[in-house]
């Protein structure tokens, strides 16, 4: 059966690897992660739309927030434990080296950043704006930031599929090249990968150490299910 | 079941369809419209999942009225929806050959009949009634009810796509540790039992193990998790008898989740399977 689905593999390796090559774990947390989504990103961006004035005008904003984010929490509890077993349960060095993962950390950064000046900041003066169905252009302006945010972020997720900027596709000192640490990804692959000798001129303790490398060398074959088929 | 199982004559008619202007000139930028599908997905979803919530009692339950709750989500569930319906036809279309031929598509748009149904049909009109279900909405749900169950069967009985059925086991679940009014602690023992023991064994012998031993049991302690989540439910139904006129509400909102749960299962197991 291993063979049939083209994963073949020895027994023993890190279980990152033993994730990456079981049948349907990655696959049910990876899509676990999207689905959560609904739970996740839906409930913000209703929160997002009540600070820029276009939802839930008339009820006030803490009574929203209060009973709407603890759903929003629980959910992002789930984005977070799926991501991090869908980000080393396949191939996290790909993942690390790849654009648009770190575009979408980048983006998961500023959405803190919105999360941290909101809470600290924006709604202090909360008593004033609390049940304002036009609060003011400051706490518009971090839910219109969130929902950019999180919006950017689910569809440089969905980018990470695609190889189209992978390390071994872009030019050397191009800014890809640069922004995704290609030269320290290349590495890799140009450690010298010794076959192990054949049965018949092996000599007893002439073996080479275990070679690290191959499934940290990014391949694009091995990638998350990449290409159209992948959607839905 | 699948499509061109169904409807073997359109195969020619299907093999087309990414050609077909004006479609044909977007074949480079599917990409977008697929990340675009989920975004639509998230927003649909957040408007679908407050609204079930609050038959459930929980998220916006006293602060607003029901109908001016259905009113204030109803724009943010159309825009949601006409995003996954609009990019949906693009990456369908541009992608038709392999729709047709996957069984996991062919559950989606069956638990997407059963989802409309349930939204547009059942819980807005229950919300506008002020919680109150007439016989004519009532006979809807039940047939959005057993055209769910349909595309769950498939779901469930097609190998390669079955594992998917955890992601509608775990929200039941979910639904019922959070909300269950006697099944609450029992549900979320039985869940941890179960999915706790299938993770300790493929962290024992391997994830990679693909013995049939493994998998048999795998399949067995969802089939298992599957019938306990029925039982637990029918429980909480039994012990609904003569409560509040809301609680056949609560097993409506209950299905219409799990409905969109199964739509949006559908959509990502179509490109693992």
């Amino acid at each position: 059966m291993r063979d049939e689905l083209g994963k073949p593999g020895p027994d023993g390796q890190a279980w990152s690897q033993q994730l990456a090559e079981s049948l349907n774990l990655w696959n049910v947390a990876e899509g676990t992660h999207v689905l959560t989504l609904m739970f996740f990103a839906g409930t913000i961006w209703l929160i997002d739309l009540r600070m820029m004035g276009l939802a839930f005008r008339n009820v006030p904003f803490s009574t929203l927030n209060n009973k709407v984010l603890p759903i929003t929490q629980g959910a992002f509890a789930v984005m977070i434990v799926t991501g991090l077993i869908s980000f080393f349960g396949r191939d996290p060095l790909l993942y690390y080296h790849d654009i648009w993962f770190r575009m979408k950390m980048i983006f998961l950064v500023l959405a803190s950043i919105n999360i941290f000046w909101f809470h600290n900041y924006v709604q202090k003066g909360l008593a004033e704006w609390d049940t304002d169905p036009n609060p003011p252009m400051a706490v518009k302006l971090s839910g219109a930031l969130s929902m950019s945010c999180w919006l950017l972020i689910i569809i440089l997720g969905r980018f990470i599929a695609y190889d189209w900027y992978r390390c071994e596709k872009v030019e050397p000192g191009s800014f890809v090249y640069w922004f995704a640490e290609c030269k320290q990804a290349m590495a890799f692959t140009e450690v010298p990968f010794e076959d192990p000798p054949a049965e018949s001129v092996a000599e007893p303790g002439a073996e080479a150490p275990a070679e690290p490398a191959p499934e940290s060398t990014p391949a694009p074959e091995t990638s998350p299910a990449d290409a159209p088929g992948n959607g839905g | 079941m699948s499509f061109d199982q169904l409807f073997p004559q359109i195969q020619g008619w299907v093999s087309g369809l990414p050609n077909v202007w004006p479609v044909s000139l977007l074949l480079g930028n599917y990409a977008i419209f697929g990340a675009l599908h989920l975004v639509g997905l998230a927003l649909l979803g957040g408007a679908v999942i407050l609204l079930n919530l609050r038959f459930l009692g929980a998220g916006l339950n006293t602060e607003i009225g029901l109908p001016d709750l259905e009113r204030s989500l109803r724009p943010w569930f159309w825009v949601g929806f006409a995003i996954v319906l609009g990019t949906g036809v693009i990456i369908g279309m541009l992608n038709a050959e392999k729709l047709y031929y996957s069984p996991a598509f062919f559950a989606k748009i069956v638990a997407l009949i059963a989802a409309m149904v349930f939204s547009i049909g059942v819980t807005n009109a229950i919300a506008r009634n002020e919680g109150r279900m007439s016989t004519g909405v009532l006979i809807a749900a039940g047939i959005a009810f057993l055209i769910w169950l349909a595309s769950m069967q498939v779901f469930s009985f097609t190998i390669g796509v079955n594992p998917g059925t955890f992601h509608m086991v775990t929200a039941g679940y979910v639904i019922l540790a959070l909300f269950g009014a006697r099944t609450r602690l029992i549900a979320t023992l039985a869940y941890a039992l179960i999915f706790g023991a299938i993770a300790v064994m493929y962290f024992v012998v391997g994830m990679n193990n693909y013995d049939q031993i493994y998998l048999t049991i795998s399949v067995w302690a969802m089939i298992a998790a599957s019938l306990i989540l029925g039982a637990l439910l029918i429980w909480e139904l039994y012990g609904m008898r003569g409560d509040a006129p809301g609680n056949l509400t609560r097993l409506v909102a209950l299905f219409s989740i799990l409905s969109w749960v199964t739509v949006a299962a559908g959509g990502r197991w179509i490109g693992f399977s």
